[in-house]
């Protein structure tokens, strides 16, 4: 054990040395070092099976993905060629090729397409047991199949046609599957790696290879990553990092502490007292951009009370979200109004599928002034009498911090004050909490999803009959034929009007989920640290790939 | 004496035994699985082959008896579910290594200023020192860990910038944790201490000491200190076995790499493999310890020696 | 029987009545003290000791009524008066939803107090007992005894918290205290042990066995009160103790349910923002001190009363 440890920092030294040596040209600048944290420790960097923020924001460093989202001069999000230099698709979207630029492994292998294919393979075979495999299953050809154990992983639409060219088929025409190619599902990985380490494949920095900007050189867990630029990456002349250390801060306070005295040099902040202390420094930069992720109650349609659509309505018009942004958010997030959150884009020609019609939850509001009525209205519908103080109703949780608890004892309030009900707080960790809703065994739940690809559709699906994604006991054919619709449609203004429709029958008309805010990300830079991505999608797909370090004038 | 530590070798054995069957089944019993988060998303067939490949689609009594098979035959407590493919006994090794070194030596800190805060309060009951060492201790028992800790970062390392936030791998890294750690320590063995000194002294063989002439201070070496140390030998055997297991808070706050996180977040993962392996960690550990105290009891007080011979 | 020994009886007719001395210099002039009596005159005499009883009963007659008095309910929120600094209106501030922090922080008293202090007492009681009776009895009976108490301190005791509230369908207080104390007697217990191994072979334990009294009451009589000191300083430690118990248990979701306070929860809650609002930890904070400051000097008054020994 020792040994390796040993051994590992001294290929680090040598790493560093040979960096110092080849990089002569750059002497005289500023040190192109990074640190910054991950709020958790990642469970795997096996791509297949990470399913964890921070593992992805590791993985985006380290791999190259068939394409990169980079902003232009206006902020604007441009998929670039990555992995692949060009692509493209046949007339109806249904098979698309990808032609693959030359790049090496980080042991000095090229990269092929049958790298890619393996990858593809790995999430769909049942013996992986990929936490994503949904993203892929029903739009690669026999994905469904494969994925439930029934074909051969040979039987997936994925193909390597040469060395450097990749042939995905799809089961239909699927307008949103280029966004699916820059998520995290299609990254490419190495057979041989991969199998001869079997179970231990990602457990550790040691035997793994990288193609992306950044190599894991030290993974010491719960403790640090360290990074280093990779010498075989394909675009290195465009990487200007030698290296990124991510620090392993469960606790925020610390995270703040060390933003403070420069121990750390980019923080995201989420209490707005940090938020005004940090802008009162002088060297720093805020950036505020919104996430298209929402924090929204749903209703399990299966429960003797909620069961009634009038009674979820009352409690989803209950909440005043002004209200809530202002005394637990401080002003730091959105009040939603929409299944789908703001910052989503329907395909080339819509940046952002909020900004058009009237959100689903608005409308209700106006139809509906009075929330009471509306319960009392559902009650006597159940026969459940007239004195709302007598609903024995319960909120879960799926986790147990503090600021989650506050959220509760906020809703325990406003549940009182506007419905006269009193309703419990039930709180558990996130695995019981995951236990507990898919056996059904709650009424209401509170969650945030983050989007996973750039598409309404991602946000969509997870409602439709055959998903267990938000297991709410909600089916409707109406909802799922307009679903299926859209995502056969590959004109975008068409597709917009199938998944507002979708959207008004979730929210307005059945009131299975209730929205409630817009996550949006509060970040601090140290303003030597140029070209910060500005976005979510350019955030988590472009990564640290272009950012450098000002040079000391 | 040979006989004793066998015999209490064997009853280690079946304690340990005991432990690791009585989790097995708590564990077991409690809602939620380690598989609900990750599989949520996936058809029922594919959930149904996940759980299979981890063997939690047997019956918990065929996994107790793999589980056990697996320990005995080849001591191996398994992977981690939770962190897919990291063996379980070497994340114990690993980070038992951090936790031990953080809480040894807050321990050894903890107990020298604690003694000695101890004795200086017994000799001088009643007067200034004697309530400057009670508001010390009582100042480690009531200030809980979280405040202290981020008290003492706040101050240290962004006021002062004397230190490190957060990190592992440095000494100096380890000057927080381990005053942070210690506090307990001294606040429970200057009272133990204390009060302990204070019981003795009044014992009629210290004053037999004191009437044939024996200096003071061979009186509290020889005769008080070996007498008032006998409950702390058993908070001792206690704390010997948490400090390798950590601490779950101050590791959060410092970003100690140790195995207290494991300790918590493993239940809270319900990662079985994982909660097994710290939880019989923990036990051999305490056992052991507690057959060490009996040992240091005989040795420190002979009255105790007839006792153990049988 | 000896014959010599049969002896004439003595006529009653050679004694006689002579009248008696005077015995008024014995006679006890000032009532008798017993020992209860005794104890709680040099009790009272220890000034320290006497305070901290006072501040204790203020303590436990502020947690009644103290949520009342300023007339603001513990739970309301006022949206226009987050975290707002100690004044007039809100004597100790408010927190993060603008609720009253003098309100709460009596009625967080209430538990924090209960679990303290029932908790302390219940694992002293237990504890004693059984680390007494593993003591006195010794050999397998001690083998058998301490086996458990290695199992049950081995035994992560978040799994049997979680099991207890699943049982029980309820996070109540009365739930809380049997989840903590449930394992929390192990460690009083483990120390009178080793504290009575030392005792049972001294000579006054000898004696009594000698004289045939029970083992109960060699337990209870003999050996408990000599281990008193041990004791008490576990007490002062475990009412603490059990109050940051609660406080971790809050702090991963298992403890005392919300609208319901305590004040472990309370300082946990003050935590992330100590550094802008330092008053929301300090009340808290000053309060638990309080009472273990309490309790602690109470301790050792009673000590000094109740053990002759230390009688100077």
């Amino acid at each position: 054990m020792k040994a390796k440890r040993l051994l590992t920092s001294l290929l680090a030294l040598a790493m560093i040395a040979g960096l110092t040596a080849c990089g002569g040209e750059d002497s005289g600048t500023a040190e192109q070092t990074l640190v910054t944290s991950l709020a958790e420790e990642p469970a795997t960097l096996d791509p297949s099976r990470c399913n964890d923020v921070v593992g992805d924001t590791i993985l985006i460093n380290v791999m190259e993905p068939l394409i990169r989202i980079q902003e232009n001069e206006n902020g604007e999000n441009v998929p670039t060629g990555a992995g692949a230099e060009r692509w493209e698709s046949n007339e109806d979207g249904s098979v698309w090729t990808f032609y693959l630029r030359d790049n090496t492994w980080s042991d000095g292998e090229p990269v092929t397409a049958e790298d890619y294919v393996y990858g593809i393979q790995r999430i769909l075979d049942p013996e992986v047991g990929s936490p994503i495999s949904f993203l892929l299953s029903d739009c690669i050809k026999n994905g469904n199949a494969v994925n439930l154990g029934e074909m051969p992983v040979s039987e997936l639409g994925v193909k390597a046609l040469d060395e450097k060219t990749l042939e995905i088929t799809l089961e239909g025409p699927t307008p949103y599957f280029l966004s699916l190619a820059y998520s995290k599902a299609m990254y490419p990985a190495r057979q041989d790696i991969a199998e001869s380490l079997g179970d231990t494949y990602g457990a550790d920095a040691a035997g793994l290879v990288f193609n992306g900007p950044f190599v894991v050189t030290q993974w010491t867990h719960n403790s640090q990553f360290v990074l280093e630029k990779n010498d075989s990456y394909w675009d290195k002349d465009n990487v200007s990092l030698d290296s990124i250390t991510y620090m392993i801060m469960g606790d925020e306070n610390s995270r703040y502490n060390s933003f403070e005295n420069g121990s750390l040099e980019i923080v995201t902040v989420g209490q707005p007292e940090w938020i005004d202390r940090f802008n009162q420094k002088d060297n720093v930069t805020f950036t505020e951009y919104v996430t298209p992720s929402v924090r929204f109650h749903f209703y399990n349609t299966q429960d003797p009370i909620f069961q009634n659509e009038n009674i979820r309505k009352a409690f989803t018009l209950a909440l005043d979200r002004d209200d809530v942004v202002e005394t637990i958010y401080h002003g730091t997030m959105l009040p939603s109004y929409s299944w789908v959150p703001q910052g989503v884009a329907s395909g080339e020609t819509i940046s952002d599928y909020s900004s058009r019609g009237t959100a689903p939850l608005t409308t209700l509001i106006e139809e509906n002034p009075d929330a009471k009525a509306l319960l009392l209205q559902g009650m006597e519908e159940l026969g459940l009498g007239s004195d709302p103080s007598t609903l024995d109703i319960t909120f879960s949780f799926g986790g147990t911090t503090q600021w989650l608890r506050n959220y509760g004892e906020y809703l325990q309030a406003v549940y009182k004050e506007a419905l006269g009900v009193q309703i419990q707080l039930e709180f558990n960790e996130w695995g019981t909490f995951q236990s507990l809703i898919n056996s059904g065994d709650y009424q209401v739940g509170y969650q945030v999803w983050s989007i996973d690809y750039n598409d309404p559709m991602a946000m969509l699906s997870l409602f439709v009959s055959t998903s267990s994604a938000i297991p709410t006991g909600w089916s409707n054919e109406e909802y799922d034929a307009l679903v299926a619709q859209a995502g056969r449609e590959m004109d975008d203004e068409a597709r917009l009007a199938l998944y507002q429709q979708a959207e008004n029958i979730l929210v307005h008309d059945a009131g299975i989920v209730c929205p409630v805010v817009n996550e949006t990300v509060n970040r601090f830079h140290y303003n030597y640290i140029q070209n910060l991505p500005t976005n979510y999608f350019s955030s988590n797909n472009g990564g640290m790939k272009y950012v450098s370090i000002q040079q000391d004038s | 004496m040979l006989k004793f530590v066998l015999k209490r070798v064997f009853y280690m054995l079946l304690t340990l035994f005991i432990i690791i069957t009585v989790t097995f089944f708590l564990m077991h019993s409690i809602p939620g699985d380690p598989l609900a988060s990750m599989a949520r998303n996936l058809p029922d067939q594919t959930r149904e082959n996940y759980y299979a490949k981890y063997g939690l689609d047997k019956p918990v009594w065929e996994q107790y008896l793999i589980f056990m098979k697996n320990l005995v035959t080849k001591g191996d407590l398994g992977e981690s579910i939770r962190y897919p493919g990291r063996s379980v006994s070497d994340t114990l090794a690993t980070n038992s290594q951090v936790s031990g070194t953080t809480g040894g030596l807050a321990l050894l800190l903890g107990i020298a200023i604690g003694v000695t805060l101890g004795i200086i309060a017994a000799l001088n009951k009643n007067k200034w020192p004697d309530y400057l060492v009670m508001f010390i201790a009582i100042l480690g028992i009531t200030v809980p860990v979280f405040v202290l800790a981020a008290l003492l970062q706040y101050f240290f390392t962004v006021q002062f910038h004397l230190l490190p936030t957060t990190g592992w791998g440095k000494p100096s890294n380890l000057v927080l944790p381990v005053i942070v750690l210690s506090f307990n320590t001294i606040a429970t063995y200057a009272r133990y201490v204390k009060s302990n000194m204070l019981e003795v002294m009044n014992q009629d063989y210290i004053l037999t000491a004191e009437a044939k002439g024996v200096t003071p201070f061979n009186v509290v070496k020889n005769h008080v200190l070996r007498n008032a140390f006998l409950p702390c030998i058993t908070i001792l055997g206690g704390q010997i076995a948490s400090v390798f297991t950590g601490s779950f808070i101050v590791e959060r706050i410092f970003g100690i790499p140790g195995l207290g996180f494991y300790y918590i977040s493993s239940i809270n993962d319900r990662d079985y493999t994982m909660i097994l392996g710290t939880t019989v960690f923990f036990g051999a550990l305490f056992v052991i310890a507690q057959l060490l105290i009996d040992i240091v009891y005989g040795i420190l007080d002979p009255r105790m020696r007839i006792k153990a011979k049988d | 029987m000896d014959e010599t020994m049969v002896k004439e009886p003595i006529p009653k007719e050679k004694f006689q009545v002579i009248g008696t001395d005077d015995f008024s210099g014995d006679v006890i002039a000032r009532p008798q003290i017993g020992y209860w009596k005794d104890a709680w005159r040099r009790f009272r005499e220890n000034k320290i000791a006497t305070v901290s009883l006072v501040v204790l009963l203020l303590m436990i007659i502020m947690v009644i009524i103290g949520p009342y008095i300023n007339g603001i309910n513990y739970e309301d929120i006022d949206q226009g008066a987050l975290n707002q600094a100690p004044s007039a209106e809100h004597w100790f501030g408010t927190d993060a939803l603008g609720r009253d922090l003098f309100s709460r922080v009596w009625q967080a008293g209430r538990v924090s107090i209960a679990i303290g202090v029932a908790g302390a007492l219940i694992s002293t009681v237990v504890g004693c007992l059984y680390g007494g009776i593993a003591a006195y009895f010794g050999g397998a009976v001690d083998t058998i005894l301490m086996r458990i108490v290695e199992v049950l301190f081995s035994i992560p005791y978040l799994l049997i918290v979680i099991l207890i509230s699943v049982i029980t369908d309820s996070h109540s207080i009365f739930t809380l205290m049997l989840a903590l104390t449930l394992t929390g007697w192990c460690n009083t217990a483990r120390l009178v042990r080793g504290q009575m191994m030392q005792l049972k072979n001294q000579e006054f334990v000898l004696a009594a066995n000698a004289l045939g009294v029970s083992p109960w009451k060699i337990i209870v009589k003999h050996l408990l009160p000599n281990t008193l000191g041990v004791i008490l300083v576990a007490i002062t430690f475990d009412i603490p103790g059990y109050i940051f118990s609660e406080a971790f248990l809050s702090y991963l979701g298992l403890g005392i349910q919300a609208p319901n306070t305590s004040w472990g929860a309370l300082a946990s809650a003050a935590q992330q923002t100590f550094a802008f609002y330092p008053y929301q930890m300090f009340f808290p904070a000053l309060l638990i001190a309080l009472t273990m400051l309490s309790f602690t000097l109470l301790g050792d008054g009673l000590r000094d009363a109740l053990d002759p020994k230390l009688r100077k």
